[in-house]
């Protein structure tokens, strides 16, 4: 089994569980994947993440060995595989569907991989047996899979792909066909396996909540090409495009026009944000739940300040959404936990937040910069300020220079 | 002509959603459930009382009874079963009749299977045709296709030719009023119902299960026997009790095709009621066949609810 | 997914063992040599039934066109199929819709029973129909040849508008009924409306069914009362001429028309073969 070493160095450099070089595939006339790059590390979870028909499951059988790509190249464990049938890629591959052999009990159906491997029955079986106690299904190896429940039957079948223990293992939107709790448990459950396991794990989902948290990094299509990759962290906080930002969560996007010394000008203010050379018009994204919800100015602080007036609230149980109208915007804004700030429609509020929650996207497909502040008239010098993670309040790290752009 | 038609094949009939989609609004109210049946399907079952249960009852009745010219009512015996049942002759011609059925169900099955495999790697209009030309057969009378026959099995025919063409026999060889000649035209005339039924058994396989299989790291040649065979049995049981009910019970081709030599149960039939006029005789022959081909479909059905991924 | 991304993603890329499609190409001419034989046949200048045939002409047609029996014949199954089919339509139509209604007890029996002569050797009923009609006078009469075909037909008009009724979304019902719609309109500007496809392809078999059966036909028959199939059954046993191949060429052309037909409007083959979507 592949682990990672405890002082994270290995002897020799580890070729990338997957590596994906300028893939394209045609169907018809249709471009569904358009010169696609990523590569897998040993040990890590991608997440291939984006709208229906993105081109993320083309890339997935791409690399599954179920289609040839028109051009480019896919390498596992740093062979190259494009002439290899899917069933000598050594990978295992979990379905939307369970895909579980009807025909076959549940110890059968796990024990497959090493059956056509030609390990012999009985220690096939035994084999699986140890599987499916890692699924925690042991009990039910004796029964048919239309006998499960949905969640067992996934389970079963993540056993039948680990069981002959790949390298890689491929999900295909594995929970989308079971209820919201048991996906949530699955997640858990799946992560804590691979990690155990040490496994490389490639998985498409569209469920942006499924990616921020199962994946090591995260890897948004659009239209047949990569958006954006990144940690979850950076998808989201530090989106490059405004499709990126908008599926990842909620945004509040301002057009806005970039002065000098780090300043844009919107509607209703000015504020300050990190921006690139040469920014002049664009747009700032700023996550609902970095703003907070004042009561009046002085409470803003130091912040990056706006006037509004509540439109309405509504209560999501763990959080608040509250609609504001800012000049002639409507501005989301998520509170929650102990900093639930109780407000009534047609009250005036004022919204602030830090400089370096706000993030300037230039234009369509313009790249964006943030994570640092620029603020000339704080007392804060030209350090450079690390991103912080959600949820904490308002204090600000300053570290030396560690930004990415 | 058509003699029979496939029954909906097990395998479609495990992809049916829940009996409660299904049901039309009904039109008084939604109830779920209700004592007397539509009214609108009177018609169609007093027709088919009269015309289907009744005669059949007078089969039955007519087999057991002792009127020559098959009246009812004289009396009643079993003596035309023993007739049938006692005589060496008779028997050896149900016997006949089972091994050709056994026979043409084989070969068809063995054909059919590479055909509806094949059939279904195609795409588009090339798939469409195939199926086309496999079903169109079906849509002409038998009669017609066993002209075909004789002409092509015939001594001077064009399949003598090209076997003495290629050199494998060096005189014409006797195909046709053969049992061979027999067993040919059945094939051809039930091969369409068993490509079906094959078809459907195989489209029936969830795409995933078979990627699932191969991303295990299943060979060609493994899926087939581990995943693609056993998940089409059902389908095929029971292609091949339609093919065997219709080969045993057939006798326009044998009639025609075996030239008289061939005899199958269902010729014997037809002599005593066209000929012999027999009827009471005939009727219990008639019994007889329909009580054989019940018992294999029975089996049929037993074992196919053994089969794990057929239900019914 | 794109209908062309799914048709890529259909499994085994690469071509199919030569063993298989070998079998497939025989499979094909044994199915289509018979047929393709006996059209060629037709067109012989010939007297005699040999294949290949000798010189080309179309005497045999000629001949065809005077011959009164073969005439008849014709006339009397077009007929036949024609009444066949509409009966058939009627009343396959109406059980298909009763079935599905509402449940109601011994319904499954009643399907089946329905359904039975599908899988009811028709010699068995042939011999019982005769039995039966000869008491009532129906021998080797239009009336009970047609009453016969019906009987044979109707289970394939039921099967195929039952298809056709478990494709229909219940949703769309239901969405004409909470609109307003009462029950019957319901029924008839939607179900019905709905149900076409596997109405007309049923309707479609049973005429085909009923123009192509031999052994009902045969046992109904009476020498004023001759089918097509008949006529030619009788002419195989003693004459051996291209006038068969002639007529037998007539009927395949015909039937491979109007299977076109039916394929294209209604996809005959789709009711049969009820494939996915």
């Amino acid at each position: 089994m592949n682990s990672l070493t405890e002082n994270g160095a290995a002897a020799t450099p580890r070729p990338a569980a997957v590596d994906i070089e300028n893939l394209v595939k045609r169907f018809d006339a249709q471009l569904a994947v358009d010169r696609v790059s990523l590569s897998v590390a040993p040990g890590e979870i991608v997440c291939l993440l984006g709208p229906s028909g993105c081109g993320k499951t083309t890339t997935l059988n791409l690399v599954a060995g179920f289609l040839r790509p028109d051009s480019g190249h896919v390498r596992l464990s740093g062979r190259l595989v494009d002439d290899l049938p899917p069933h000598r890629r050594q990978i295992g591959m979990v379905f939307q569907s369970y895909a579980l052999f009807p025909h076959m009990s549940v110890l059968d159906n796990a024990a497959f991989g090493l059956t056509v491997r030609g390990v012999p029955r009985r220690q096939a079986r035994a084999q699986a047996l140890e599987t499916l106690a890692l699924v925690q299904l042991a009990e039910y190896a004796q029964r048919m899979p239309q006998q499960l429940s949905g969640g067992q039957q996934q389970r079963v079948s993540i056993a039948r792909a680990l069981a002959y223990q790949p390298e890689l293992l491929l999900l295909d939107e594995p929970f989308s066909s079971l209820d919201a709790r048991l996906r949530i448990s699955l997640r858990d459950e799946l992560k804590q396996i691979q990690r155990r396991l040490g496994l490389s794990a490639l998985f498409v989902t569209h469920d942006q909540e499924e990616a921020l948290q199962l994946a090591d990094r995260v890897v948004v299509m659009q239209a047949g090409r990569i958006a954006q990759q990144g940690t979850p962290h950076d998808v989201y906080f530090r989106p490059d495009t405004r499709f990126v930002a908008e599926f990842l969560g909620e945004a509040n996007f301002l057009p806005v026009t970039a002065h000098a010394d780090h300043q844009v000008t919107g509607n209703a203010g000015t504020w300050q944000v990190s921006l690139p050379a040469g920014a002049a018009r664009g747009t700032l994204m700023l996550r609902p739940e970095r703003i907070a919800l004042c009561l009046n100015a002085d409470a803003a602080g130091g912040r990056n300040r706006v006037a509004g007036r509540v439109l309405g609230s509504h209560f999501r149980g763990a959080s608040q959404r509250v609609d504001v109208q800012v000049g002639d915007a409507v501005w989301r804004v998520t509170q929650a936990g102990f900093n639930v700030v109780q407000v009534e429609p047609g009250q005036d509020v004022v919204l602030a937040w830090l400089p370096e929650d706000g993030r300037w996207l230039g234009g369509e497909a313009g790249r964006g910069v943030g994570g640092e502040v620029v603020n000339a008239s704080a007392q804060v010098d030209t350090a450079v300020v690390t991103r912080r993670p959600a949820g904490s309040a308002g204090d600000t790290t300053i570290h030396p220079a560690t930004t990415d752009a | 002509m058509l003699e029979q038609s496939p029954e909906p094949v097990p395998g479609s009939k495990a992809r049916r959603r829940p009996d409660t989609g299904h049901d039309l609004v009904s039109p008084s109210a939604d109830k779920p459930h209700r004592v007397w049946p539509p009214a609108i399907l009177v018609p169609v079952v007093v027709a088919m009382l009269a015309l289907l249960a009744g005669p059949l009852m007078l089969i039955a009745l007519t087999s057991v009874s002792t009127g020559p010219a098959g009246e009812l009512g004289r009396g009643w015996t079993l003596a035309h079963f023993g007739r049938f049942l006692g005589d060496p002759y008779y028997r050896s011609v149900m016997l006949a009749t089972l091994r050709i059925g056994a026979i043409v169900t084989l070969c068809s099955l063995l054909l059919a299977y590479p055909f509806a495999w094949w059939t279904l790697r195609q795409r588009g209009w090339l798939r469409a045709a195939l199926l086309f030309a496999a079903l169109a057969p079906l849509m002409v009378t038998v009669s017609i296709r066993t002209l075909g026959w004789i002409v092509l099995l015939a001594d001077n025919g064009p399949l003598n030719a090209l076997l003495s063409l290629s050199g494998i026999v060096t005189g014409p060889v006797r195909m046709i009023y053969t049992e061979f000649a027999v067993v040919l035209g059945l094939i051809e005339a039930l091969l369409p119902f068993m490509i079906l039924a094959v078809f459907t058994a195989l489209q029936s396989i969830p795409r995933d299960v078979l990627r699932a299989a191969e991303i295990a790291g299943a060979t060609p040649r493994q899926r087939f026997f581990k995943v693609i065979l056993p998940l089409s049995l059902p389908g095929v049981a029971a292609g091949s009790v339609l093919v065997f009910t219709l080969a045993a019970s057939s006798f326009v081709t044998p009639r025609i095709l075996g030239g008289g030599r061939t005899t199958t149960v269902a010729n014997l039939v037809v002599d005593q009621f066209l000929v012999s006029l027999n009827w009471p005789f005939g009727a219990a022959i008639g019994v007889l066949l329909f009580v054989v081909i019940g018992a294999v479909m029975a089996l049929e059905r037993a074992v196919s609810r053994r089969l794990p991924g057929g239900t019914q | 997914m794109t209908r062309a991304m799914k048709r890529a993603m259909t499994d085994a890329p690469g071509r199919s063992h030569p063993l298989v499609v070998m079998a497939a190409i025989a499979t094909l001419v044994i199915l289509l040599a018979p047929l393709a034989v006996v059209v060629a046949i037709s067109f012989t200048s010939g007297a005699m039934l040999k294949f290949p045939p000798q010189g080309f002409s179309l005497r045999w047609y000629l001949a065809l066109a005077d011959n009164l029996e073969f005439g008849r014949a014709i006339v009397t199954s077009l007929q036949l199929a024609v009444a066949t089919a509409i009966a058939s339509m009627l009343l396959g139509a109406s059980a298909a819709v009763g079935l599905r209604a509402h449940r109601f007890p011994g319904r499954d029996a009643l399907e089946s029973f329905l359904l039975s002569p599908l899988m009811l050797p028709q010699l068995v009923l042939a011999i019982a129909l005769l039995m039966y009609f000869s008491r009532l006078g129906l021998r080797a009469s239009f009336v009970g040849m047609w009453l016969g075909h019906v009987v044979v037909t109707v289970p394939y008009v039921i099967r195929m508008v039952l298809v056709s009724l478990e494709r229909i979304d219940p949703n769309i019902e239901r969405a004409a009924r909470i609109a307003g719609a009462g029950p019957v309109r319901v029924f008839f500007q939607i179900t019905l409306r709905l149900l076409m496809p596997g109405v007309a392809a049923g309707t479609c078999f049973a005429f085909i069914m009923s123009f192509d059966n031999l052994v009902v036909s045969l046992f109904l028959s009476g020498p004023r009362m001759k089918t097509l199939p008949v006529e030619i059954y009788g002419y195989l046993e003693y004459a051996d001429d291209p006038l068969l191949a002639a007529v037998s060429s007539v009927v395949i052309v015909g039937i491979v028309l109007l299977l076109i037909v039916m394929e294209k409007t209604v996809g005959f083959t789709r009711a049969l073969v009820q494939q996915g979507a």
